[in-house]
C-alpha cells in the first residue's frame, strides 16, 4: 500500500468523516456511491490495520536510532544499563 | 610550659560545649549527603549552607535509629519524600562534641513544613520564570495526535515502572501495536537532572519517528522528584516538538516537568493505559464511523430500490389506468360506430324503398304511357293502312327511277367506259404505270390492253 507510509491517522478519520458527512447528507450522488464506499472501507481498513499490525518500517526506524546511537558513544547511563539504579 | 594533651583538650571542648551550647536548636541547612545505616538503623548526613556555590558552613549530623523512623516516616507523609541530598530543612538539632568522632549535630526533630514551603517556593519560581517566557503551556498546545503509537521512553533499563509499561502496552485487550524505543536515563540522584535531559535531547533530535514521549519511573522506596523541579528541564520539555507524558510515581505532588508536561500521569501504567484508551477511543470513533456508513449506504441503497419501485408501481398503475381508460374510450368508439353504422346503413334502406316505390309508380306510368301509345298506334294501323301503301308504292317508284338513272349500265350505255387495273376502277392514271395490263370495261364487252405511256394531268 503505497499511502500506507503517507497516510496518517487524522487525515484518515478526516477523510472517513468527510465521506460519511456527504453520504449522510444525501449529497452524494448513487453513481459514486461505491467508489465513496470502496474508499471509506479501504480508509477503515488502514486504520485498524495500522493499530493492530507491526509495521517493519517503524521496527527498522527505531532499531536504527539504536545503532546511531551507538556509533555515537553515549555516555554516562547509556552505555551502562547495568548500572542503572533500581527505582 | 603547660600543655594539654589531645584527649584533655577535647574533654575541655566538649565541657564548654556542653555548659554554653546546652539548648536546642532551631538549624536551617541543606543536605549534602545522605546515608543510612540498615544495621544500625542510625543515619548520617553531611549539612551544608552554600551561597552562589560557595560553601559557607559544612557540618555532620546524626539522627539516631530511636528518633529516625519516625522523624522519617512524618517528614515522607507531609513532603512525600525521602531526606534526600539537596534538600533543605528545618530541624530541631542538639551540638554534641565526641572526643573521637568531633564536632556533630544530632538531630531530634525535622519540621517537614519548611521543606515543604522549600519546594513550592522553588516550583513557583521556575514556573513564573517559564510563564514570564511564554512558554509555559507549549507542550500542553501540542495537537496530539489521535493514535499515538510509536513512543519514546525515558527511563531506566530494568526499572519496575518500565517493566510495567511495557507489558501493559504489550499485553492490553485489543491487540493494538505500540512501537517504543528506551532512552536510558537516571531517574534519581546528583545525575539524575542531566541525565533525563540528555536523554530528552536525543529523542527530539529523532522527533519524526515518535509521536510522543513518555518520562516514566516506578514509584519505589525511595522517592526523589528533585531532578523533576528543574528549570532547564522544564523549559526543554515545554519547548518539545513532540508532546511529553509523564508518569513519575508521585501522586501528591505535581513537579514542574508534571507541570509543563502535555499530559501527567500518576504512573507508568497509567500512561501505557492513558495511549491504549486513547487507541480504543480512535477504534470506536472509526467503528461508529463504519457503523454510520453501513446505516446510510444501506439506507441510501433501500431508498434507491424503494424509489424504483414507486415508479415501477405507478408506471404499471398508470399504464394500467392508461390502458383501462383506452379500452373504454375504444369501446365507447366502436358503440358509436357500431350506431352510427346502422344510422347510416337504415338511411340508404329507407332511400331505397323510397326509390322502390318511386321506381314503381314511375314505370307503372311509363307502362301504362306506352300502352297507350301503342293504343294510339294500332288506332292509327287501324285507321290509314291503305293510304299508307299507296305512299309507301309511290316512294318505291321513285327510288326505283334513281337507281336506274345511276346503274352504271345506263351510263356505259351513254358511251362511258370503265377501266379497272387489278381488279379496281382506275380513276388517276398515276396509279398506273408502262407495261400494266389494264382492263376497259364497255356497255357492250370490254378490252383488255397494255400501258403504253402514262401522262399525269394535275387536278384540282
Amino acid at each position: 500500500m503505497s499511502d500506507k507510509k503517507k497516510l496518517t491517522y487524522s487525515q484518515a478519520i478526516e477523510e472517513l468523516e468527510q465521506i460519511i458527512n456527504e453520504i449522510e447528507t444525501e449529497s452524494i450522488d448513487v453513481d459514486v456511491l461505491t467508489e465513496k464506499v470502496k474508499r471509506a472501507t479501504h480508509l477503515i481498513k488502514f486504520c485498524k490495520g495500522s493499530l493492530k499490525t507491526t509495521e517493519e518500517e517503524v521496527k527498522k526506524a527505531l532499531s536504527e536510532i539504536e545503532e546511531k546511537s551507538a556509533e555515537e558513544g553515549l555516555e554516562g547511563p547509556f552505555c551502562h544499563p547495568g548500572k542503572t539504579i533500581e527505582n | 610550659m603547660e600543655y594539654f594533651t589531645l584527649s584533655e583538650l577535647a574533654y575541655l571542648i566538649k565541657s564548654t560545649i556542653q555548659s554554653t551550647l546546652y539548648d536546642d536548636y532551631w538549624v536551617i541547612a541543606e543536605i549534602a549527603q545522605v546515608s543510612y545505616h540498615y544495621n544500625s538503623g542510625h543515619c548520617y548526613l553531611d549539612l551544608v549552607e552554600k551561597k552562589k556555590n560557595m560553601t559557607m558552613a559544612k557540618m555532620r549530623a546524626t539522627i539516631w535509629a530511636r528518633s529516625f523512623s519516625q522523624i522519617s516516616a512524618n517528614f515522607k507523609a507531609l513532603t512525600g519524600q525521602e531526606l534526600q541530598v539537596g534538600m533543605k530543612i528545618l530541624m530541631l538539632a542538639k551540638v554534641t562534641y565526641h572526643e573521637v568522632h568531633g564536632l556533630s549535630l544530632n538531630i531530634k526533630e525535622i519540621d517537614p513544613r519548611y521543606t515543604i514551603g522549600e519546594m513550592m517556593l522553588k516550583r513557583k519560581e521556575i514556573i513564573e520564570h517559564l510563564t514570564k517566557e511564554g512558554i509555559i503551556d507549549g507542550n500542553k498546545l501540542l495537537e496530539l495526535p489521535p493514535v499515538i503509537q510509536r513512543i519514546a521512553v525515558i527511563s531506566a533499563e530494568g526499572a519496575a515502572g518500565y517493566g510495567d509499561f511495557q507489558s501493559r502496552l504489550n499485553n492490553n485487550p485489543y491487540g493494538y501495536r505500540f512501537h517504543y524505543r528506551l532512552f536510558q536515563a537516571y531517574l534519581q540522584g546528583e545525575k539524575a537532572e542531566q541525565s533525563i535531559i540528555t536523554a530528552l535531547e536525543k529523542c527530539i533530535k529523532h522527533r519524526e519517528h515518535f509521536d510522543a514521549v513518555v518520562i516514566i519511573r516506578g514509584g519505589g522506596s525511595v522517592i526523589d522528584l528533585h531532578c523533576f523541579d528543574s528549570y532547564p528541564l522544564a523549559k526543554m520539555i515545554a519547548l518539545s516538538p513532540l508532546p511529553v507524558f509523564t508518569g513519575i510515581g508521585h501522586e501528591r505532588d505535581e513537579t514542574v516537568a508534571d507541570h509543563v508536561a502535555n499530559k501527567r500521569l500518576i504512573t507508568p501504567t497509567a500512561v501505557a493505559e492513558f495511549l491504549i484508551t486513547r487507541s480504543r477511543e480512535f477504534e470506536d470513533s472509526i467503528d461508529e464511523l463504519k457503523h454510520r456508513l453501513i446505516i446510510k449506504t444501506n439506507a441510501l441503497i433501500e431508498s434507491e430500490k424503494h424509489y424504483l419501485r414507486t415508479s415501477a408501481d405507478s408506471f404499471l398503475t398508470s399504464t394500467r389506468n392508461y390502458l383501462k381508460t383506452a379500452k373504454v374510450a375504444l369501446r365507447e368508439n366502436i358503440r358509436e360506430l357500431q350506431t352510427k353504422a346502422l344510422t347510416a346503413l337504415k338511411k340508404p334502406s329507407v332511400n331505397i324503398k323510397e326509390y322502390e316505390g318511386k321506381l314503381g309508380n314511375a314505370s307503372e306510368g311509363l307502362i301504362k304511357n306506352n300502352r297507350q301509345k301503342m293504343k294510339d298506334f294500332r288506332k292509327v294501323l287501324s285507321v290509314h293502312p291503305v293510304h299508307m301503301l299507296s305512299m309507301q308504292t309511290q316512294k318505291l317508284e321513285n327510288y326505283k327511277i334513281t337507281i336506274q338513272l345511276l346503274d352504271p349500265q345506263n351510263v356505259l350505255n351513254r358511251g362511258y367506259s370503265i377501266t379497272y387495273l387489278n381488279g379496281k376502277a382506275l380513276k388517276d392514271a398515276g396509279a398506273a404505270k408502262k407495261d400494266d395490263i389494264i382492263n376497259t370495261r364497255l356497255y357492250n364487252g370490254s378490252i383488255v390492253s397494255i400501258v403504253e405511256s402514262v401522262r399525269e394531268e394535275k387536278k384540282e
